[in-house]
């Protein structure tokens, strides 16, 4: 059931990844999609997946590691970098590598910390 | 524009991979399940890189490039393990920053060396 669920919210991830890459030019396309992803990942399995889907376990995988994990992606990031190299765009490529560094692990331990006070906030009330 | 099913249907194998392989590696290392993310992550840098040098159509492309490496590779789960162990394993969290970046960008950049090299 969760290899069924992970296979479904999968393509919807990498659906979704593409509809995406077409609102923005490249690489702040893919670095507002992983950006937004890295946030919303710990989110939903800190906060709003044990609640929405209660115990069904598969579901918070499905939407986890399916979905999320498909929506960002690190093999564009690196070529999106690779080509702005080659193309000599240093700069633009130093701060894209930058800001997915910092920015990735800042909105990861942003989306843990609001799910643990929300999940306290909710405990306590 | 890229047919989106063509790139669903690619992504929805890259993360059943992702997560088979994940699950498998834990079994085998508990302790350092997030390795599996990295060698996931490098391995998927390193085939789209080389892909890309192939010059595919948008169906092929789509499929492995766009679907399957997007679905296999991960940046939110990456980055959650890594918020995970910054505060109480930071050289460990560090470490894996390092390896990360530090490796799958030249890996990337040789996979598409390698294709251009050796088929362009």
């Amino acid at each position: 059931m969760t290899s069924l669920m992970i296979a479904f919210f999968g393509f919807w991830g990498g659906v979704a990844r593409l509809y995406g890459t077409h609102l923005l030019a490249s690489p702040w396309n893919t670095l507002t999609i992983n950006l937004l992803g890295a946030f919303l990942l710990p989110m939903w399995t800190g906060f709003l997946g044990p609640r929405l889907a209660k115990n069904r376990h598969w579901l918070v995988l499905g939407v986890g590691t399916g979905f999320f994990g498909a929506f960002t992606t690190f093999s564009s990031f690196c070529l999106d970098f690779v080509k702005l190299i080659i193309a000599n765009q240093l700069t633009s490529a130093l701060a894209y590598l930058g800001i997915s560094i910092i920015g990735g692990v800042l909105v990861a331990w942003l989306g843990v910390t609001v799910a643990q006070r929300l999940t306290m906030k909710e405990m306590r009330f | 524009m890229t047919n989106w099913v063509i790139v669903g249907l690619g992504a929805s194998i890259g993360a059943l991979g992702r997560y088979w392989f994940t699950e498998l590696y834990k079994k085998v290392h508990p302790e350092f399940g997030y390795h599996a993310t990295l060698i996931i992550n490098l391995s998927g840098a390193f085939i789209l890189g080389l892909l890309f040098s192939f010059a595919l159509n948008d169906s092929l492309y789509g499929f492995f490039g766009v679907g399957f490496c997007g679905g296999w590779t991960t940046f939110s789960t990456l980055n959650s393990e890594i918020a995970g162990q910054i505060a109480t394993k930071w050289q460990r969290a560090l470490t894996y920053i390092a390896l990360t970046y530090g490796l799958g960008l030249p890996l990337c950049a040789l996979g598409w060396w390698l294709g251009n090299s050796l088929f362009g």
